[in-house]
Formats: C-alpha cells, structure tokens, sequence
C-alpha cells in the first residue's frame, strides 16, 4: 500500500496532536523572495537597457 | 505556542545562521533597494521604470509597517511609546521618507509633489541594515558625532567669515551673499572651480588665507574618522583573539 506523503509535521504535546504547517509556509516564503528578487532584476535590467542604449 | 509577531521580526532583521527565510528576506530587500535606485539614473521614464517604481514602493510600505508592528520587539520594551519611539529613529524616519515618492504615482504633478521624488535617494540609507560595512561606518560615526560636530561648526563659522570679508571687499564680484557663500564653500574645500575668482589684491590675499586655512580644517573630518574607525576594528580584532 502506498504510504500518503505528508505536508506538514505532526506536534504531540499535552493539550494534544497538532499541525505544525511551520516548514511549508517557510518554503513558500522564500519561493516568493525568490521569485520577486528575479522578477526585480529583470525589472531592473530591462529599465537600464531602454532607458540608456 | 507559535508566536507571529516574533517571527516576523525574526524574518526582517537581520538574518541569523539558518535563517532562510530571513536570508531571503534580506536578500530581497537589497535587491529592492539597488533596483529602485535604476530611475533616477535616467532622465526619462519608460515602462519598466514605471513597473519599478510601484513594485518597490509597494515592497518598502509593506516592510515598514512591519517593522512598526515589530517595534516593541526592537526596541525591547512592550508599550505603545515603543511604537512612537521606533517611528522616531534615524532608519524609520528615513524609510518613511524614502516611501513619500509614491504619492506622486497616485496624484497628478504639482511643483511641490516633483521634489518628493528626490527623497528616493533616501532608500540608498536603508542598505545600512544589510551591509556589515556601512553597520560598522555609522557606529564611528555615531561614537565621533561631538567631535564631528564640532570640526563641522568650525567649518560653517569660518565659510560665513571668509564670505562676509569678501563680499565687503569685493563687491562687483558677486551678485548676492549666497555666491559669496558658494565662493568661500569652494576656496575652503580647494576644488577651486574658477567661475568666481578675485580681481583685487586684498580679495586675492583672502582667497590664498583661504585656500591655507582650508586644507588643514578639511581634513581633520578626515582625521578623526579614520581614528575612530580604527578604533572600531581594533576593537573587533581584540574581541576574536580573547
């Protein structure tokens, strides 16, 4: 039987299990970073390439 | 218990070891700072300086009202004065400055709403948060500040004399105090452009005290942060090596 991959850690403490979503949003935070950073240099060199040539 | 708040702070300040997110956020903030410095060296605008323009004024607004939520953890005390007291800080008084420029995105042109654009050359501060180099140059310069101040009042009082005497002296030269003021400005620092130059013998000898006089005030800014900056390293060598 295939085993179901989980996207988000299981927390165990007294008042029960919980969710921990920390990893996942942390990943999809950098992503965006990321992304928006190239997006910006993009931006950037485009702006100096009509603006200047 | 998850705390959101710390998290964001943990994220916009400076990143520790391990840190990606804060990495990244850092990372993208120094991009956003260099890339929104691109317009002003165009004496046009075009499309993509337009697209730069929003996506970085929207980047620095979203950054500073986090940084105004955060701010009982930066300043490290829990009450609505550390707001008012982050808000009034060098670094957040020059965010807030360097975000005014998107008004003039939102409202037609006036006169007045064409020089908020120049406060965008104040965003070129905010890189002091991400560069260890420029976080090292404003602690000397805040640990020298009296004796800069000082040597600064010195400079101001003896412009003010060089161009009262001149201005007395030579008055055919000048059309007002404020070119006197210019002249006396670039006697004193020795660039000597020549667009104003004495005629007299007595404006003459004025210019040469000057010129004398202004090599040895100019450097002693010079003189007293370089001493505090090698002050400041020695301080961090002898800190590794105990």
């Amino acid at each position: 039987m295939k085993k179901k991959i989980e996207t988000f850690h299981t927390i165990i403490d007294d008042s029960g299990e919980h969710k921990n979503y920390k990893e996942i949003n942390a990943a999809i935070f950098v992503s965006l970073c990321r992304i928006v950073t190239v997006i910006l240099i993009v931006l950037g060199v485009m702006a100096f390439i009509k603006g200047n040539f | 218990m998850y705390d959101f708040k710390k998290r964001i702070y943990e994220v916009i300040e400076v990143s520790s070891v391990g840190d990606y997110s804060s990495k990244s956020y850092d990372m993208l903030m120094t991009t956003t700072i260099i890339v929104s410095m691109v317009p002003l060296t165009m004496k046009t605008e075009n499309i993509y300086t337009k697209w730069i323009e929003i996506t970085t004024s929207i980047i620095f607004l979203i950054d500073y009202f986090a940084r105004i939520y955060t701010a009982d953890y930066k300043m490290g005390f829990k009450s609505y004065k550390a707001y008012i007291a982050y808000m009034l800080t060098p670094l957040a008084i020059f965010d807030f400055l360097s975000i005014l420029p998107v008004i003039y995105l939102f409202t037609p042109l006036t006169s007045t709403l064409d020089l908020l654009r120049l406060f965008r050359f104040f965003r070129v501060f905010k890189l002091a948060r991400y560069s260890k180099t420029m976080i090292i140059i404003s602690n000397v310069v805040r640990k020298v500040r009296k004796q800069l101040m000082a040597v600064l009042i010195l400079i101001v009082v003896y412009i003010f004399v060089s161009a009262m005497l001149i201005f007395q002296l030579e008055p055919n030269l000048f059309n007002s105090f404020f070119d006197a003021l210019y002249w006396a400005t670039i006697s004193i620092t020795t660039i000597g452009y020549g667009d104003i130059s004495p005629i007299t013998p007595i404006g003459r000898m004025i210019t040469m005290v000057s010129a004398l006089v202004g090599v040895a005030i100019i450097a002693l800014p010079t003189g007293i942060i370089t001493a505090g900056y090698m002050n400041e390293i020695n301080k961090k060598k002898s800190k590794y090596e105990l």
